[in-house]
């Protein structure tokens, strides 16, 4: 039964179980079910669930991390064996980093999974990333979203110089800006030119539909 | 009434707190976590004033004269307990230290881990001297110092995301990396003790932005009641920073036996007023990001607003919830002290 293989999988993601997740996306394979079904019925159910357990206060930051462990570990083997020309639908394309001078990874990488699991191709280029990586990221990608994480007041500036950034380039009319991290506010989001702010990983996904829905 | 000195105003918040007495104060007791900030006052770059302890002394004592904070508080970076156990750290010119390796990626490391040395390794004997230089000429307010509490190190030397897996996968091995912490921790305040500062630890990474509150009980509320009971033996009170929004943890703060207990912006200062009332000094809660805007009257509100929270029958000073941003201009940080003196007067 499919759907009783991809409540597994789901639930292995609200668990946070990785090797459960893993073998199960295995199983998945020999028994010839869909893996593209498998991660869009199963994984993003699940982790859209661990989101609505963190949105409603139940799950903390260390459920969501390992969730998106679980979720990780699942599509490791099951991306790879997407028939070829099928392909995920893909809402929109983020560049996601935070950046230069801070190391901070947790909620960057949170809001990457969220956005995957909600059907956005990611491009994640880690943490410490210089504006110009950004910019090449965005040009190689023709993201129409970029992401930039700050979690210290002094590399909350690197935001602004970003975004002055991508309009040298050129690219600012080409996509949305979304910022966030623990000293950046709505207001300072605005001051400096972005397109938005989200407090967390699962409001950075609604900020971002909101973003690319809006007309250019 | 005439101008009272910092001594004089810390240490009656103090006497409201664990006294019956209700002493006069001139204002509200104030003063700012700053430190990095202060390398504009002495023209060195951020990198500079942090990896040298004697451009970190000039700079809190210029911040001293310019700001007359009631507590001269030593803040340099929480990364140096961290850097003596065995982290790699950078130092950049523009902004705060980072850190580049943690030691126990390999959790398995903790077993070849040593405690440091406060008169020996790293950074710390640095640190011990400028609060030494500073507190030979800062004579009429309190100086404290400032350390990393066991949480914020178990986080830094692990990672925070991998402490926050281990949390779930391998609690085991969170309270061994406590047990271990704890020694850095009390071996710092010891020797900070020894020199005639107070004593603060700050964690950051201890409130509901990154940890549930029972995890907090589980993990690191035994470890922050060993400490103060360590130095209450000793008649060494110590004080306690946590950053972000602790609402819900806030009596089990008060528990741990803290003489003090600051509270940064993400939390209420109403509630932190019922947990502490008659058993610390509440310390709080301005929002740093205070010290970038355009103007002073959020800030003048901010004020405002604390100091009419605040409790009439218990001991409360009025500080910034967390450090002032590194790249805040000095006359911004004129506007605070300027604004406690104002709107904080008594009658």
């Amino acid at each position: 039964m499919s759907q009783e293989m991809f409540d597994k999988l789901a639930q292995a993601v609200i668990d946070g179980e990785s090797e459960d997740a893993e073998a199960l996306a295995k199983q998945a394979l020999e028994q010839k079910l869909d893996p593209l079904a498998c991660i869009t019925n199963g994984l993003t159910v699940g982790i859209q669930k661990t989101g609505e357990l963190f949105a409603s206060g139940e799950y903390y930051l260390p459920e969501l991390i390992i969730g998106a462990d679980a979720m990780k570990a699942a599509m490791q083997i099951l991306e790879p064996a997407l028939l070829s020309g099928q392909e995920r639908e893909v809402t929109g394309t983020i560049v996601i980093g935070t950046v230069e001078g801070d190391l901070h990874e947790i909620g960057k990488t949170l809001v990457g999974t969220m956005m995957t699991a909600n059907g956005f191709r990611v491009i994640d280029l880690g943490t410490d990333i210089p504006s110009a990586d950004f910019i090449d990221a965005v040009k190689e990608s023709g993201a129409n979203l970029v992401g930039a994480s700050a979690l210290l007041t002094t590399t909350m500036l690197q935001q602004e110089k970003l975004i002055s950034s991508l309009k040298d380039a050129g690219l600012r009319e080409q996509v949305k800006v979304m910022v966030g991290g623990a000293p950046v506010t709505a207001s300072y989001a605005k001051q400096i030119g972005a397109d938005g702010y989200a407090e967390d990983a699962i409001s950075a996904v609604d900020l971002a539909m909101r973003l690319i829905d809006a007309p250019a | 009434m005439t101008s009272m000195t910092g001594k004089q105003r810390i240490s009656a918040a103090f006497k409201k707190t664990f006294s019956d007495a209700d002493p006069e104060l001139d204002r509200v007791p104030a003063y700012m976590f700053s430190g990095a900030c202060n390398s504009q006052l002495v023209g060195s770059t951020i990198g500079e004033l942090m990896q040298d302890g004697q451009i970190f002394a000039k700079g809190q004592l210029a911040a001293y004269e310019r700001y007359k904070p009631d507590i001269m508080l030593m803040m340099w970076d929480l990364n140096v307990d961290l850097e003596a156990i065995g982290n790699e750290i950078r130092f950049p010119d523009d902004s705060m230290p980072v850190i580049t390796k943690e030691i126990l990626e390999d959790k398995g490391k903790l077993s070849s881990l040593q405690v440091p040395d406060p008169k020996k390794d790293g950074r710390l004997p640095a640190y011990l001297d400028a609060c030494i230089e500073v507190k030979k000429h800062v004579t009429d307010s309190p100086v404290s110092g400032v350390i990393a509490g066991p949480w914020t190190i178990a986080m830094g030397l692990r990672g925070a995301a991998n402490l926050l897996r281990d949390s779930i996968k391998d609690p085991e091995y969170i309270h061994e990396l406590m047990e271990f912490c704890i020694q850095a921790t009390i071996n710092s305040t010891q020797a900070l003790s020894e020199i005639g500062v107070g004593v603060g630890y700050s964690e950051a990474p201890a409130s509901m932005d990154l940890i549930s509150p029972k995890m907090y009980r589980e993990f690191v509320f035994p470890y922050h009641k060993k400490i103060v009971d360590h130095f209450k033996e000793k008649k060494i009170g110590v004080g306690l920073h946590v950053c972000g929004n602790a609402d819900a943890i806030l009596d089990d703060l008060v528990a741990t036996g803290v003489s003090n207990l600051s509270v940064d912006s993400g939390s209420d200062l109403a509630l932190a007023v019922e947990a502490t009332r008659g058993k610390a000094v509440l310390i709080g809660n301005v929002p740093t990001e205070l010290f970038l805007a355009e103007s002073a009257e959020e800030m003048r509100q901010s004020i405002q607003n604390c100091i009419h929270v605040a409790p009439n029958d218990s001991g409360y000073i009025l500080a910034t919830g967390c450090e002032v941003p590194a790249i805040a201009p000095p006359k911004k940080v004129d506007w605070f002290m300027d604004l406690a003196e104002e709107l904080g007067a008594y009658n």
